[in-house]
């Protein structure tokens, strides 16, 4: 039990970890098409199998939620009950009454959930986001320190240099035609500057997560804290 | 002078969703048409795009869901037309779950356009020979890397179920470094390993169109040069409609530039509602209390 829990996933992600890394070494374009081919399928079996895991916890998190009678436990009732139609609507094999195509052909009661379901309620949850944003803003966004007011006047020039009336403001010539120009700056120098050494940190720390998982120092992946 | 700030400060909050409300609503009924100017990176996408030949292959990947919708469909909309338009064959594929179906949508939209004169100038277009849609796959980066050893592999079937192996388009450009570009439409991090795991491996160039609030993210790739393009939010989606020329070919703007409008009322009002908080918090000297977000 021990080694099928500990030894066995540290011996895989060793191998599976150090025949990633070595075929990119690999001078031979077949030998690491031939490793690339094989670990990519199953990379693929992988990612499905994990949507599947996924499906699976979030009907065990619901269904216990139910009959528990947990807090909101009826929002677990419209989340399964929607999960099982657009489940059955996806897979079915027939066509449901007053539509014209079967699964997730158009026309299909699948794509008709698509469109007029799922589509307008997720982008309802994103619109609302400005209001947030612009109460938030009001409330919150406050000059109270020269940190603060160098990225209130920052987001401000990039807000307004962003959609075209930036381009009504004029700027000195010295700096550019308008407030756009600015923007653009902001952009392409300092924002790229601070973004590229941000991704450089977060890929060398990926890297030493690599290397401690290859190797079996870092083992939290498995659960537990050792 | 100091109650005045306290009531500013502390003002109902939807007091300013209504003002928000106004300033999206007020010009989508009657538009401003405020002028706007192509930007270089939109514009070095546009120019890879026009330079391709026609029958040439390119990957467009629709890594976005329903809530971007707003801001990236209307990119992939002009992009298809731009395609036909210029007899460029799109592979188009999605690598999140909730892609296909504005994918699908978008890419019947287009097939289906009548244009001003009430012709259909793509009905004639065959799919699996002038485009395919692939439809999703999970993996992500595996994804890449499988269509890097060649399409047909990782995606047996298309969106339709019809098999890949027959179809001319794959004949053509069997794997992904013979396509001649990847274009990602994204809201969700996959540029960020298109370039690794996709194009530099392939040798080919990317341009990606992502949401606004993404857009700062991408910009090392495109000073660098590993992203040709770089299409950021609803702005850079009507520069590429302008480019395009979507009033020529549909006879009306494009989505996009219609919802610019509307984003410069709102960044407008948001800027000025700072501004005023800051004057009565420098006013009234105490951080304000009360009042949710």
């Amino acid at each position: 039990m021990m080694f099928l829990r500990k030894r066995l996933p540290i011996i895989l992600a060793f191998i599976t970890g150090m025949l990633l890394w070595l075929q990119f070494y690999i001078p031979s374009r077949m030998a690491s098409n031939v490793l690339t081919s094989f670990t990519q399928s199953w990379a693929i079996i992988l990612a499905s199998s994990a949507l599947f895991l996924g499906i699976l916890s979030a009907v065990h998190h619901h269904w216990t939620k139910i009959k528990l009678h947990k807090k909101g436990y009826a929002y677990s009732y419209i989340t399964l009950v929607s999960f099982a139609i657009t489940f059955i609507a996806g897979m079915a094999w027939w066509i449901f009454p007053g539509f014209i195509a079967k699964n997730m052909a158009n026309g299909s009661f699948f794509t008709w959930i698509f469109d007029n379901i799922f589509t307008p309620l997720a982008a309802t949850m994103f619109s609302l986001l400005a209001f947030f944003i612009a109460s938030a803003a009001f409330r919150a966004f406050r000059a109270r320190s020269f940190e603060a007011t160098a990225l209130l006047i920052a987001g401000c020039i990039v807000m307004l240099g962003r959609v075209p009336i930036g381009e009504l403001i004029p700027m000195p010539a010295f700096i550019g035609d308008d407030l756009s120009d600015v923007a653009g700056w902001i952009m392409n120098a300092p924002n790229s500057a601070a973004q590229r050494a941000i991704m450089i940190g977060v890929i060398l720390s990926q890297v030493a997560i690599s290397i401690r998982i290859i190797f079996g120092i870092e083992r939290t992946y498995m659960g537990g804290s050792d | 002078m100091h109650d005045f700030a306290k009531i500013i400060l502390n003002l109902d909050r939807r007091i300013i969703y209504s003002i928000v409300m106004l300033c999206v609503a007020i010009p989508l009924i009657k538009p401003l048409g405020l002028p706007f100017r192509i930007t270089p990176e939109v514009r070095d996408g546009y120019e890879l795009v026009e330079s391709l030949k026609a029958e040439d292959v390119i990957v467009i990947s629709c890594d976005y869901g329903p809530s971007a919708e707003a801001e990236t469909h209307p990119m992939f909309v002009a992009l298809l037309h731009q395609c036909f338009q210029k007899d460029i064959r799109p592979v188009i594929l999605t690598l999140i779950p909730d892609g296909p179906g504005l994918a699908n949508r978008g890419l019947e939209d287009v097939l289906a356009y009548v244009d001003p004169d009430g012709n259909k100038p793509y009905e004639n277009l065959v799919p699996g020979d002038d485009f395919v849609f692939l439809g999703f796959k999970a993996g992500g980066q595996a994804v890449m890397l499988g269509i890097g050893q060649g399409f047909t592999g990782t995606f047996p079937t298309d969106y339709n179920g019809d098999d890949t192996g027959n179809m001319q388009i794959f004949k053509d450009a069997p794997k992904l470094a013979d396509t001649k570009l990847v274009f990602d439409i994204a809201s969700v991090g996959y540029p960020d390993f298109w370039i690794p795991y996709g194009t530099e491996r392939a040798g080919i160039p990317f341009i990606v169109s992502c949401t606004a609030v993404s857009a700062p993210q991408y910009y090392p790739y495109y000073t660098a040069g590993q992203a040709t393009g770089l299409i950021g939010g609803m702005k850079g989606a009507a520069e590429y409609e302008k480019l395009v020329d979507m009033e020529a070919i549909t006879g009306k703007d494009g989505p996009a530039t219609k919802g610019l409008d509307a984003q410069s009322a709102v960044h407008v009002f948001i800027i000025l509602a700072i501004i005023i908080a800051n004057i009565f918090y420098m006013v009234d000297k105490r951080r304000p209390v009360g009042g949710l977000a």
